[in-house]
């Protein structure tokens, strides 16, 4: 194999590792469908940075994807302060405008003569062989912050997961805990839209821990579950997407995901119900 | 001239219907189930269109019935006998169908088909209005218009015939069981009607901006209104004025519609909540009902 086959499977198995580990605090706190609202929010965010750049370069995008992802996510807190509206209808008002904002973009864009636009249609749905090794490096240095930080604040925030009016009364800070979480969400979708694109990166945050859910209730253990999982997925995702000639590699390593997914619950379910004819 | 006429009843076509059945899901908090089905109705469209090899709206209908109708049941089924919380169902649900369909594409709708990727996800307006239906040298309307005007005047029946019901669906369904109002059914016609919308407009706006049409007007008028029949009134305002404005806009700065049109009706969103008569949640309240950021309600 050559050296870009394996910095595509480098990257998907780190874009695997993080989304998987950032998505077991996000499902835990039942925030799961921000993920969703940040990845759709972040294509104005790619396409303004292009704009003014006019060039294609990972750190350009990436850093318009977290200004974008970051005014997404303080517009549904501001809204959710203002408003009486309920918080879904909140995260769906932002998603929708944040995507069509950048939609109108991209299509004046394309409207124009002078286009090197082709490589941004990618991040709709992901085009993980277009990585190359500049790309490589950002990933390690994005996933060696998340690692850390998850390292460092494991216990405090699997304590807010889980008791959040203890962790309150015990003066730890609920904004600061939420700001973290919610940088950590923005950096991952940044970095997994490049193979798994904006409409199905929420995937790649939910259904690994879903699964790994099903299998136990200890939290160590969901972690290192819904790694392996998310890992694995994307990996053979990004192999067959490469092999074929035509196949899109985002929705590829979602049908895995999904198709292990329904293995495992299905198992889980035909294990426990045998075990409850057993007694 | 009468393009732009065209154009404008065909988004208004669109958004009439996706405003009215906006303000059932948003008072509800439906609204992410609605995003799922809309997202959800993409493998149905592609089956059908595999199957049948044509473009025609009959299979297609039948196809997002069925793919509506597998979405709700879905999200039901995983929440209840399997215990996963809410939004996870929902997510795993959607991302999963959505995933299907675009993959079914990919691989046996090839590049020369009339459906591909581009214009099922994102819809095209400016096309959709070449679509005309002329019968004896009469303009009738554009196809669009044609097959969500049938939709349109069945759902203001539905909601006007059955107000009282849709009210109590909408706001004590557990008082509507106990005297006997059937409120599954209420909610299944709902996701019906929602998938059948779904799958008449995606070649006007697309899958994906179908939920900004469905949940900002009706978002917008809940800012002014006190009483459901008033929303329906000024979420249908807001969308005919958001689909005129839109079309204007687009035509002067030459860019995509339909994107537009919800970027215009996300604006009118944003000042509405500036400009809202109501007075915002007093810091007590907000922390007793939503400690911090987000809590996703059942």
């Amino acid at each position: 194999m050559d050296l870009s086959i394996w910095i595509v499977l480098i990257g998907t198995a780190l874009i695997g590792i993080c989304a998987a580990l950032v998505g077991t605090f996000t499902f835990l706190q039942k925030k799961s469908l921000i993920g969703d609202a940040i990845s759709h929010s972040i294509l104005p965010g790619i396409v303004l940075a292009y704009m003014l750049s006019g060039q294609r370069t990972a750190w350009g995008l990436m850093l318009g994807a977290f200004c974008a992802g970051w005014f997404a996510t303080q517009q549904i807190s501001w809204l959710q302060w203002k408003t009486r509206l309920k918080s879904d209808t909140i995260v769906a008002a932002t998603l929708s405008m944040f995507f069509a904002f950048g939609l109108a973009l991209l299509s004046y864009i394309q409207g124009r003569p002078d286009d090197g636009q082709a490589g941004l249609g990618d991040f709709l749905f992901g085009k993980i062989a277009a990585l190359d090794i500049r790309d490589l490096y950002l990933f390690l240095g994005i996933s060696t912050v998340i690692i850390i930080a998850i390292f460092l604040r494991y216990r405090v925030m699997f304590s807010f997961a889980f008791n959040r009016e203890f962790m309150i009364s015990k003066g730890f800070s609920l904004r600061w805990n939420d700001f973290i979480l919610n940088s950590m969400t923005i950096l991952v979708v940044t970095m997994g839209v490049q193979a798994v694109g904006v409409v199905l990166m929420s995937a790649l945050l939910i259904i690994p821990v879903l699964s790994a859910r099903m299998l136990t209730c200890r939290l160590s253990q969901i972690l290192l579950f819904s790694v392996l999982l998310g890992t694995f997925s994307s990996l053979l995702g990004s192999y067959i997407s490469i092999l074929g000639a035509n196949i899109p590699t985002g929705p590829c390593i979602i049908i895995i995901l999904s198709a292990c997914a329904i293995i495992i619950a299905l198992t889980v379910k035909l294990q426990s119900k045998r075990k409850s004819h057993g007694k | 001239m009468e393009n732009d006429v065209l154009m404008v009843l065909t988004a208004c076509s669109v958004a009439i219907p996706a405003s009215l059945l906006g303000v059932l899901l948003v008072s509800k908090s439906l609204v992410m189930v609605g995003d799922a089905i809309s997202h959800a109705v993409l493998p149905g469209i592609v089956v059908a269109y595999l199957l049948s090899g044509t473009r025609d709206s009959g299979p297609m209908l039948l196809g997002a019935a069925v793919t509506g109708f597998l979405t709700t049941f879905l999200i039901d089924f995983l929440k209840r006998k399997w215990q996963i919380q809410e939004d996870a169902a929902i997510g795993f649900t959607f991302t999963f169908l959505f995933a299907t369909g675009v993959l079914l594409i990919a691989l046996f709708a090839g590049k020369n088909s009339d459906l591909d990727q581009e214009c099922v996800l994102y819809g095209d307006l400016e096309t959709s209005i070449l679509d005309q239906v002329v019968v004896g040298g009469y303009l009738y309307g554009t196809r669009a218009i044609l097959q969500l005007l049938p939709l349109t005047i069945v759902l203001l029946l539905v909601i006007v015939f059955g107000f009282k019901g849709w009210k109590i669906w909408v706001f004590n369904p557990d008082f509507g069981s106990f005297i006997g109002i059937p409120v599954r059914l209420f909610h299944l016609t709902l996701m019906l009607l929602l998938s059948i919308h779904a799958v008449l407009s995606f070649e006007s706006v697309g899958v994906i901006l179908v939920v900004g049409l469905l949940v900002l007007p009706a978002a917008t008028a809940l800012q002014f209104s006190k009483t459901l029949s008033r929303t329906f009134y000024y979420s249908a305002c807001i969308g005919i004025i958001s689909c005129i404005l839109g079309v204007l806009i687009g035509k002067w700065i030459n860019i995509s519609i339909s994107p537009l049109i919800v970027c215009v009706n996300g604006l009118i969103f944003l000042v509405s909540v500036i400009l809202s008569p109501f007075r915002r949640k007093t810091g007590q309240e907000q922390n007793a009902a939503n400690p911090g950021f987000q809590e996703y309600k059942n």
